[in-house]
């Protein structure tokens, strides 16, 4: 009987010291308290459920500042360029890395001694998010970019494609290219329904991320907004006023009031069966349920960003429109407790948690969240599929310094072509005029320097 | 008592005496000192610091540059044709905006200054929840009403008219914003003149009769010159608050669409806080109030013009 009894304790104390040993080797930081400065609502709360995961595996307190997304750009910039130190980490968006670069500490060193899975990322969140100037700023949180969705059941149908046939002479099919999404755009608009082919989220300070989307494709391939050689505006040439042309005869056929289409118009005008095809964040797809449950016998269906026929090829890219990077602040007294924090919230395990929640607005940036059973079970396969192609397409965003100036003009600019106050040449002549100010007034050379190391140019 | 210490006590006797003559004169400057400081550090200093910024070319994020400049920044600020445009629909704002608030709420006080008028008093409490609302938290409520989808179209959909592009068309964002603002602030302007009319001498309206003056003699010819004044006050505060307008904006259009509602103060508040151009964005905000300051100055020297017999 004794020798059971010896074989229990055993295996109970190896159990046991098998438990302790990774929270043992586990760095541990007691007494430090990291303050955090998050997107309010859906991402802050995410921190706070898991900030007592933290204060046990790191002994780290962690504040969690919630500020409105409206609002970031300017908070943190402000307190980053004051030197306060009042933030550990910072969630922020790729474009304002020219700004905030000085600011933050390389990762790559602490990436040596704490690793993260980095080749797990994927690479274009790796090349065009994380990396600036052939140094790593911060690790992706949010693997957001656009991509197309549209009715399946509305294209599948044999009625609509017999019609569409006969009026565009080719086959209803998802759109791969601008000029065929304006016909389908065309083809289902019905306002006396209240359904629309199409739809843009066009509020005031996101218009030019759709607006880009054309310039990409119109412009390329190798598009550029700057000459890379002179920093001179490419944003007026003869593609780019094309673009904004088709876009703003675009614009017109989609619903009313779609200038001030923010998040939520755009995602319930999709999702509640008001629009055929729309472009947008990642999110529609992970909530198919969603639109079949508003919309009986609707499916959804999913396709690349369109873009334009060049040759034998469709010349497409797609943009983050965003995004969300986890980095760690010169000022912050903790780099290393701070570095470990944002380790622990992006491993492959805590960042699949995050991902597969509804409720967190984080979507899919690592391998292994597409490779995932959890995330299979969550998301349908040509969903998954089209989604890494986007991320494989994506174009970085402006990351120079003074960036929303530079977008924000633009974006104001394109709004004024839209709404005829301005041709599309002359809003772009002006948007171009106003780069050339501001690039002269931040120092051309400075601002070629910081171009040319967003856009990875030696 | 010793001669010596009567000696030595008598010696202090002026040395008090020149304290309390210096306490006299000095103490009133001690005793407001604080607030002075306190005023100097919270009101004067920004406002020079202010002043110094915008003598400079400064991007916030890379201090190491900022180079001093002189007056370019209000040059450029003047020659700026957005910041001119801002500056001309901020009027526009300004003389529709108090103009329907004037019309409205002249007539609500005239409703509510009629004894006749049943539940008056309470009419008068609910009139000023609209003022008691934050602006913020107005906007939002307004920005909810005005979407496409929002509930005035639905409401405007039952009778077959609409859906109407309130805060989304470039020709009636600005009309929008006026609306908001017009109901916020009318019930101040009704308060305010009800308090005038109320003050108005009741013997010169019952003379009046007894000549056998009409309605519309009573208000052109005693109400309204009587109010002047009021009428003045009330231009000075509205047309102060409509130029500084800023939460509607933010909230409801951002300034578009296009520019469509980018007012003076917005477009600088981009300037200072969104493109961190903090000298020029200092430079338009000095030009804003050297002109808020020329407006209230104008109408304030005719307030006291009005006073003198």
């Amino acid at each position: 009987m004794r020798r059971p009894i010896h074989v229990l304790l055993l295996a109970t104390v190896a159990v046991l010291v098998l438990t302790l040993l990774p929270s043992y080797a586990q760095p541990r930081y007691p007494g430090t308290t990291l303050t955090l400065s998050i997107h309010a609502g859906h991402f802050a709360i995410p921190w706070q459920q898991r900030a007592p995961i933290i204060k046990q595996r790191f002994g780290i307190d962690i504040k969690v500042v919630g500020i409105d997304v409206s609002d970031m750009y300017k908070k943190q910039l402000l307190e980053l360029t004051s030197g306060t130190g009042a933030f550990d980490i910072l969630q922020y968006n790729p474009a304002w890395l020219g700004d905030y670069a000085p600011f933050l500490q390389p990762l790559d060193e602490l990436m040596q001694k704490f690793p993260v899975d980095w080749d797990d990322i994927v690479s274009g969140f790796r090349t065009w998010h994380s990396t600036f100037g052939g140094k790593i700023y911060g690790l992706v949180m949010d693997g957001d970019v656009l991509l197309m969705y549209y009715r399946k059941d509305l294209f599948d149908d044999a009625k609509n494609k017999a019609a569409f046939r006969q009026q565009f002479g080719y086959n209803l099919a998802p759109p791969q290219t601008w000029q065929q999404l304006a016909d389908v755009a065309k083809f289902f608009r019905n306002p006396q329904k209240n359904f629309y082919g199409y739809a843009d989220q066009l509020k005031r300070g996101r218009a030019f991320y759709w607006y880009l989307l054309r310039y990409f494709s119109y412009c390329g391939p190798n598009a550029q907004l700057f000459d890379p050689q002179t920093m001179k505006p490419r944003i007026n040439d003869a593609c780019a006023v094309q673009a904004l042309s088709e876009m703003k005869d675009l614009v017109a056929l989609q619903p009313p009031g779609v200038l001030n289409w923010e998040w939520d118009e755009l995602f319930n005008a999709f999702m509640k069966g008001r629009v055929a095809v729309s472009i947008h964040w990642p999110d529609e797809g992970k909530r198919v349920a969603e639109l079949e449950k508003a919309v009986p016998g609707a499916k959804m269906g999913f396709a690349p960003i369109p873009g334009v026929k060049k040759g034998n090829t469709v010349v497409w890219r797609s943009t983050a429109a965003g995004g969300w990077l986890l980095g760690v602040t010169k000022a912050s007294r903790n780099v290393e407790a701070a570095w470990q924090v944002v380790r622990f919230y992006e491993s492959k395990e805590e960042s699949l948690k995050l991902v597969i929640d509804p409720n967190t607005g984080q979507d899919f940036f690592r391998t292994s969240h597409f490779a995932s059973p959890q995330v299979a079970r969550l998301a349908p396969k040509e969903y998954l599929t089209v989604y890494k192609q986007a991320i494989e397409a994506l174009y970085p965003e402006l990351r120079i310094p003074s960036s929303f100036e530079y977008t924000d003009v633009l974006d104001r600019q394109i709004q004024l072509a839209f709404t005829s106050q301005l041709t599309p040449k002359a809003a772009l002549d002006a948007a171009a005029a106003e780069w050339e100010k501001l690039t002269n007034a931040r120092g051309r050379d400075k601002q070629l320097a910081a171009y040319k190391a967003a856009m990875g140019i030696r | 008592m010793p001669a010596q210490v009567a000696t030595q006590r008598v010696a202090w006797v002026p040395w008090l005496i020149r304290v309390a003559r210096w306490s006299d004169r000095y103490f009133p400057l001690l005793a407001v000192a604080p607030a002075i400081v306190i005023l100097f550090l919270t009101t004067i200093f920004p406002l020079l610091f202010a002043l110094s910024n915008s003598l400079y070319d400064y991007y916030l994020p890379q201090p190491a540059l900022r180079s001093f400049v002189g007056v370019s920044n209000y040059v450029a600020a003047l020659r700026d044709p957005v910041f001119l445009a801002s500056l001309r629909r901020t009027g526009i704002l300004i003389v529709a905006g108090i103009t329907v608030q004037l019309l409205a709420g002249f007539a609500i006080a005239l409703l509510l200054g009629d004894e006749e008028v049943r539940g008056r008093k309470l009419l008068t409490t609910l009139l000023a929840i609209p003022m008691m609302i934050p602006e913020v938290a107005a906007a939002y409520m307004w920005w909810l009403l005005y979407r496409v989808l929002g509930f005035l179209n639905y409401a405007l959909g039952w009778v077959g008219l609409g859906p109407y592009l309130w805060i989304s068309g470039p020709s009636t964002a600005l009309t929008s914003i006026m609306i908001t603002d017009s109901w916020q602030w009318t019930p101040f302007v009704a308060l305010v003149l009800l308090a005038g009319m109320a003050a108005i001498p009741p013997e010169l309206h019952e003379a009046a009769a007894i000549d056998g003056a009409s309605w519309f003699q009573h208000l052109t010819l005693i109400t309204l010159p009587l109010l002047r004044r009021v009428l003045v006050v009330i231009l000075l505060i509205r047309s102060m608050d409509i130029f500084k307008m800023f939460g509607l904006v933010l909230v409801m259009t951002q300034g578009g669409p296009g520019d469509a509602t980018l007012t003076a103060t917005y477009y600088t508040y981009l300037n200072g806080f969104a493109y961190f151009k903090v000298g020029y964005g200092a430079a338009q905000s000095f030009i804003l109030l050297v002109i808020i300051v020329l407006l209230s100055t104008v109408l304030v020297s005719y307030v006291y013009e009005e006073r003198r017999p």
